[in-house]
């Protein structure tokens, strides 16, 4: 596991991002915090994260709405969805904005810490899928490359034979 | 990364920037570049530096348009190593240079190679031991 990886919270309550951060960082995560969306989005866009923990309610825009706007990282920013007020209809609405998970407060932090775990693993295996992928696609055109100059110059060689 | 040149030369902090880029893509993708390059293109690593514009066609060959970004992340990258700004003479203020990478590297080459004869010139840069000894 990637102890180096960065985790933003996004919470607007100054006790939950003081408590989170100390718990990861203890763990040994490097922990950044916004406290609303626009915070968040700057945050995402200038900085790389491995796992973001969102909270629901946010006093600019609604967790699972900010969801879809925090940028994209390589490999995929994972996303945490934290919420006081737990329904079914929540746990769909984040499921359906690609939430990886979703905690109800107040939060048990060592099944937090066993879900970021589990999700930075999965993170891990996707990265060394993407590079083992990136490798076959450079060394299948290197391949390509070089059959098409010999059958090129086969080509010329046989031209100027006739 | 083991060392495999003097940080002073502009090439070794090049062929450095070169060397982080592709390892982002992953420790294989980066020998399978330098296979590519080797084989492709009968350049090895150490003399990437000094072919710089057959490594950008090289890597255009390989890569289409991809090989921008690239590029730019070298670009990028040796930006913030040399640690050297200037100024580029363009027609429109409004819009940005077209720069392609074979250019972009040699103008940061002159620069950096002006930077440093300057430096050495006035030989104001002195080692933190130099420094102790001289300001005690």
């Amino acid at each position: 596991m990637d102890k180096n990886a960065k985790i933003l919270i996004v919470d607007d309550d100054k006790v939950i991002r003081y408590t989170l951060t100390a718990a990861l960082e203890e763990e040994g995560y490097i922990v950044d915090t916004a406290k609303n969306g626009e915070e968040a989005i700057e945050k995402t866009n200038a900085n790389f994260y491995n796992v973001a923990i969102v909270d629901w309610r946010l006093p600019d825009i609604e967790g699972t709405k900010l969801l879809p706007q925090l940028k994209k990282t390589t490999p995929e920013m994972a996303k945490i969805m934290l919420t006081g007020y737990p329904s079914m209809n929540n746990a769909i609405d984040a499921v359906n904005k690609n939430a990886d998970a979703f905690f109800i407060k107040p939060v048990a932090v060592n099944d937090l810490l066993a879900k970021i775990t589990e999700l930075l693993n999965l993170q891990k295996e996707n990265e060394i899928y993407s590079q083992a992928k990136v490798a076959e696609f450079i060394e299948t055109r290197t391949r390509q490359i070089l059959e098409t100059r010999i059958n090129n110059k086969s080509a010329t060689s046989n031209k100027r034979g006739t | 990364m083991k060392k495999i040149c003097d940080d002073s030369k502009f090439a070794c902090i090049l062929l450095k920037c070169i060397d982080e880029t592709l390892e982002a893509y992953g420790k294989d993708a980066r020998k399978a570049f330098y296979e590519y390059f080797k084989k492709a293109l009968n350049l090895p690593k150490q003399r990437i530096p000094e072919r710089i514009d057959l490594f950008s066609t090289g890597l255009e060959d390989l890569l289409g348009i991809g090989s921008r970004s690239l590029e730019i992340l070298v670009m990028k990258k040796l930006h913030s190593k040399i640690g050297v700004v200037w100024e580029y003479n363009v027609s429109n203020p409004e819009l940005p240079p077209e720069l392609t990478f074979t250019e972009y590297v040699s103008i940061a080459k002159k620069y950096f190679e002006e930077a440093q004869n300057y430096e050495n010139e006035l030989d104001i840069f002195v080692t933190e031991k130099e420094a102790k000894s001289i300001y005690r």
